[in-house]
């Protein structure tokens, strides 16, 4: 964005007023070669080792791997619960590590978390539990909390339940309270640490399309961290894979899933739901004995719902034979990934790439 | 009822009695009161230092922990006697219900600050964790937190604790106390007066019931699990 500096002032304005607009390419989160470890049996063990990420503003960042890989710690680092031996974490380009206490309270006061087992005080009611980090600031008047209690009880659906105790609520509803509370100061940041993992897969559902309504609502950046690739599926924008405190892939959450370049990534991607197992397809087919090049098209976004395919088998005079593929959506994004069979005379594979790619479909040739 | 039975208890002076159950109360309640000042705070530092938690303190943890078993460890009836001197300079007499308050105080303050440690060392990492998170100060977990959090686990370390005070009050008339101890001493022992003995017992265990009824109601009262 090309501004003058005088006009700088009156964008930030802006920018605070209207964060789904001016948020886009606002670096929000740069973590900077973070390291940590952890102690057993008084020995360090490296729980992170030279872990680079960027999170951008507004946006839902995923970080996904087996248990042991650290991300329970990276998550934690963010808001330093977990302080790392080394490199810096910069939030709108404060390094965070560098704040004095008073600062990282004030800090940590907007940035919310949610936890895995809901953490929420059992001896007070739903509405002291979300009263609980607005009583933390000394800022607000009673009257204030109440209203800013029944708006995130409105928020969550609990209205109903505010006077109840966390014993008497459902998994999902304690995770409810868990983001009302988390949400209670206004947050920047919201971090997720496996938020739906202790819940059943309905519940899961209602738990993420609340934390997509929240992101997109508020404009708020979320940082989850889950081992279920269908959580990073339907809610996340970009992923990082990270596998014993090492990142080893990241980008666009279409890219990784549909192109995951590390093993581990295959591995996670394979393990969840309605993706075909493609790693062996060229045996499969062989095993089949069908001849002939095989290709893999990728479509995403509105040309999924195209009749590419038949246009391209018309002007090209060959016929497709499909063998294996998913149609489905990744959050918002329509995509196809298919495998075919390319049937006629001789195709000539390098020119059908072209095409494709005029198409804006991804062509990648298995066997030719 | 048996007119022999009935003639056994004439002899007893109700009036004395009712004397040294007042006096018991007086000392039970007072010293439970100093208990709970002295010793929560102990528990909570006690907490606060032990490892891995917020201000985790090796050596000041070691120290208090070390002077707690010390307490401990000591029989009351010895802790009664040697800390005769260290009453007399607090406030000027040994004997009777204000010189019998200062050793039931040190005796059991100790014992109900390791009590309130292990209750607070039960509260889920993670609710202290999640305060963290929030940007809660430490008096802020502390009492916003941890505090409510174990409010029955506490409650239930001051019953504990007050029963413990009425048995020990009761061996304070060893030294002289005043109250039901004393005078089990003084006319069921000295005097060879059984009965006196036998009503003095029971009326110990009406109290510890009373005690442990009401410290059961509150628990319940308060807790929401």
């Amino acid at each position: 964005m090309l501004t003058s500096a005088a006009d700088k002032p009156r964008s930030r304005q802006q920018a605070a007023h209207r964060p789904e607009e001016t948020g886009k390419g606002h670096l929000v989160i740069d973590i900077e070669n973070i390291s940590t470890h952890y102690i057993v049996d008084g020995r360090a063990i490296p729980a992170l080792s030279d872990v680079s990420l960027r999170v951008e503003k507004g946006e839902i960042f995923g970080i996904i791997g087996v248990s042991g890989a650290g991300k329970s710690t990276l998550v934690r680092t963010l808001n330093l619960l977990v302080r790392p031996d080394r490199g810096r974490i910069l939030v709108d380009g404060v390094d965070i590590t560098a704040l004095a206490k008073r600062q990282l309270q004030s800090y940590r006061r907007k940035t919310g978390m949610i936890f895995q087992h809901f953490n929420l005080i059992g001896a007070k009611t739903v509405a002291d539990n979300i009263r609980f980090p607005l009583q933390l600031t000394g800022e607000y008047g009673k009257a204030e909390m109440d209203r800013r209690v029944d708006e995130l009880l409105d928020l969550v659906e609990l209205s109903a339940h505010r006077d109840k105790y966390p014993a008497q609520l459902s998994g999902g509803q304690k995770q409810r309270v868990g983001i009302a509370r988390a949400l209670a100061n206004d947050p920047n940041l919201l971090l997720c640490d496996e938020a739906t993992s202790a819940l059943d897969p309905q519940t899961t559902q209602s738990i993420l399309r609340l934390l997509l309504d929240i992101n997109r609502r508020l404009g708020l950046t979320i940082v989850l961290i889950t081992h279920e690739m269908d959580v990073i599926r339907s809610l996340c924008d970009r992923v990082a894979v990270l596998d014993r405190g090492v990142v080893v892939e990241q980008g666009r959450v279409v890219e990784v899933l549909l192109h995951p370049q590390h093993a581990l990534t295959r591995a996670l991607v394979q393990e969840s739901a309605d993706h075909p197992a493609d790693g062996n397809i060229v045996d499969r087919m062989r095993v089949q004995g069908l001849r002939g090049p095989l290709v893999r098209l990728t479509f995403l976004g509105a040309i999924t719902y195209q009749p590419v395919l038949q246009r391209i088998a018309a002007a090209l005079e060959v016929g497709f034979n499909i063998v294996d593929g998913v149609v489905g959506r990744i959050k918002d994004t329509p995509y196809g990934q298919i495998t075919v069979q390319v049937l006629g005379q001789l195709p000539d594979l390098a020119r059908l790439e072209n095409v494709f790619g005029e198409h804006s479909v991804r062509c990648e040739v298995l066997r030719a | 009822m048996s007119p022999d039975f009935l003639v056994l208890f004439a002899s007893i002076g109700w009036s004395d009695i009712a004397l040294a159950t007042g006096e018991t109360l007086i000392m039970v309640g007072a010293s439970l009161l100093f208990t709970v000042l002295f010793g929560l705070p102990l528990g909570i530092v006690l907490f606060l230092t032990s490892p891995r938690q917020a201000l985790a303190n090796a050596p000041i943890y070691g120290v208090l922990s070390l002077l707690v078993n010390l307490v401990r460890s000591t029989p009351f009836v010895i802790l009664l006697i040697v800390l005769i001197p260290v009453t007399v300079t607090l406030i000027g007499t040994s004997i009777g219900v204000p010189g019998a308050i200062p050793p039931l105080v040190i005796g059991a303050t100790p014992f109900f600050a390791r009590l309130v440690e292990n209750v607070l060392r039960e509260v889920d990492r993670g609710i202290i964790e999640a305060s963290q998170a929030m940007g809660a100060t430490l008096p802020q977990i502390v009492f916003g937190a941890l505090l409510p959090e174990t409010l029955p686990g506490l409650l239930a370390a001051i019953t504990v604790t007050a029963i413990t005070l009425v048995s020990y009050a009761a061996m304070s008339g060893v030294i002289g106390g005043g109250g039901l101890g004393d005078l089990a001493i003084r006319f069921g022992y000295q005097r060879f007066q059984s009965e006196v003995m036998v009503v003095t017992v029971a009326i110990l265990l009406l109290l510890v019931q009373a005690l442990q009824v009401l410290g059961d109601r509150l628990v319940l009262h308060f807790s929401h699990k």
